[in-house]
């Protein structure tokens, strides 16, 4: 019994750890990258890159959306039903 | 046995918290606003609008949007050519058509929301419209006083800001020489406000605090997305929170800035993320200026309600440069866009069956 309890902590606290470490990880890659990784998406995009954009879309003053059939940026929101959708540059 | 299954299972429910409460804060910024706050004020309710009572201005008339000014309606007409129409207020006669869309060099190929993109300026004995289009990156100047004059459109580029990285939200003026552009960066995840002083890239402190707010890659960057109004003839700015139940206000020549919400607590960033998209609320749909402050057009809906055209009144809230709160214009039906005559006191209202009307209203100012 005392041997199950012990397995059971220990496998507890290794999983704690390891998500811990994780998000940390995904903290430390998003502050450390972002700035470059912007410049290198727009390196890229003479080479296919594809974005995420939206085929159903409404009006509304303020905001932006990226409207898949000609892959620009638009005044307006998707749908709140629209699922996501690929456009190449 | 009992006592060690016991100790066992409190100590994997500990521990599992745990990593969920790493994986909940994931943002290190809950609040698009300044640190001086003020919260939990209920707006006097100053007129109510019932529909039918006011005068019908126009009912067949192509408008988007329209502003006052103290002789005019402009209003924003959606046409191709002749996108701007200039309106007589005493008369209601239009009095000069112009602006057309395009990519010629004074050309708009989006169009020109008077919202977003135009702010009216006085200068030299002239009114003029500033108008930012942001696909290239161009400020013009549309001077009205002159166009209506000659019978000829008079405009002219005052700089070039370049085309924004991925896009932009708004591009207004705030006084002769600055132009603050609000555009998408970071991966789309942050909405940065770039300050132009007479067309060179120049710093403001105090929009840092406001700058700094990203969130997760791959949500909707629009919960950033705000409405701007800059005060006539002085340095004070508002920027309405459209996702988010609170108001910006700042000022562009010292460190003066505050943040007010009507609502007894202000809603965090992770509160609005993990609602569901048909749930979030839509609160403000536009902002209008005036010397001795600010209005809003307000609704407590949800995006599925805005988007499905439900039946919701809205209000009119009315505040000073400071943050306080005028007062506030109830109506028992839906209108799209407003602005606010302060010296004769009415309030012009666009319906939803794109009427323009007018009705009195009773502005203790």
């Amino acid at each position: 019994m005392k041997k199950f309890f012990f397995c059971a902590l220990a496998g507890a606290i290794g999983f704690a750890g390891a998500k811990t470490y994780e998000h940390s990880q995904k903290n430390i890659s998003s502050d450390l990258l972002l700035q470059n990784v912007e410049a290198l998406s727009q390196a890229t995009d003479e080479t296919g890159e594809k974005f995420t954009c939206y085929n159903s879309i409404t009006s509304k003053d303020g905001c932006q959306v990226r409207y898949c059939p000609t892959c620009t940026y638009i005044d307006g929101t998707d749908r709140w039903y629209s699922p996501k959708d690929e456009c190449p540059k | 046995m009992k006592n060690h299954i016991t100790s066992c299972v409190c100590i994997l429910i500990s521990l599992f918290s745990v990593a969920a409460c790493t994986e909940k804060h994931m943002l290190e910024y809950e609040y698009l606003a300044f640190d001086n706050r003020e919260v939990g004020f209920a707006p006097q309710v100053i007129s109510t609008l019932k529909e039918g009572e006011g005068d019908i201005l126009f009912s067949n008339k192509s408008i988007q949007d329209f502003l006052l000014t103290d002789s005019l309606i402009l209003i924003e007409t959606g046409n191709g050519d002749g996108m701007l129409e200039l309106v007589s207020r005493k008369s209601l006669e239009t009095l000069y058509t112009c602006l057309a869309s395009g990519n010629g060099e004074f050309e708009f190929p989006r169009g020109i929301n008077l919202d977003l993109y135009t702010t009216l300026r006085s200068s030299d004995d002239s009114l003029f419209l500033d108008i930012y289009e942001g696909i290239k990156g161009n400020l013009f100047a549309l001077n009205i006083t002159e166009s209506l004059q000659n019978k000829h459109t008079c405009i002219s580029k005052r700089f070039h800001t370049g085309a924004p990285a991925y896009t932009s939200f708004w591009g207004k003026t705030v006084g002769d020489s600055l132009l603050i552009v609000k555009e998408l960066t970071d991966m789309e995840t942050r909405q940065t406000r770039n300050v132009y002083k007479n067309g060179e890239m120049s710093d403001h402190n105090l929009l840092e605090a406001l700058n700094r707010v990203t969130l997760p890659a791959g949500e909707d960057f629009n919960l950033l997305s705000s409405l701007f109004a800059s005060q006539p003839g002085g340095s004070r700015c508002v920027e309405v929170l459209i996702g988010l139940n609170y108001i910006n206000i700042y000022s562009m020549s010292d460190e003066w800035c505050k943040t007010v919400c009507e609502e007894e607590e202000m809603a965090s960033l992770s509160e609005v993320l993990s609602t569901s998209r048909a749930n979030r609320r839509y609160l403000y749909a536009a902002v209008k200026s005036y010397p001795f402050g600010f209005a809003v057009l307000k609704h407590d809906i949800t995006e599925k309600e805005y988007q499905q055209n439900s039946d919701y009144t809205v209000s009119v809230v009315i505040y000073n440069w400071n943050g306080d709160c005028l007062g506030e214009i109830q109506s028992d039906f839906k209108f799209t866009a407003f602005d606010i005559d302060p010296q004769q006191e009415y309030v012009y209202v666009l319906d939803a069956e794109g009427r323009l009307q007018r009705y009195p209203i009773d502005l203790k100012i």
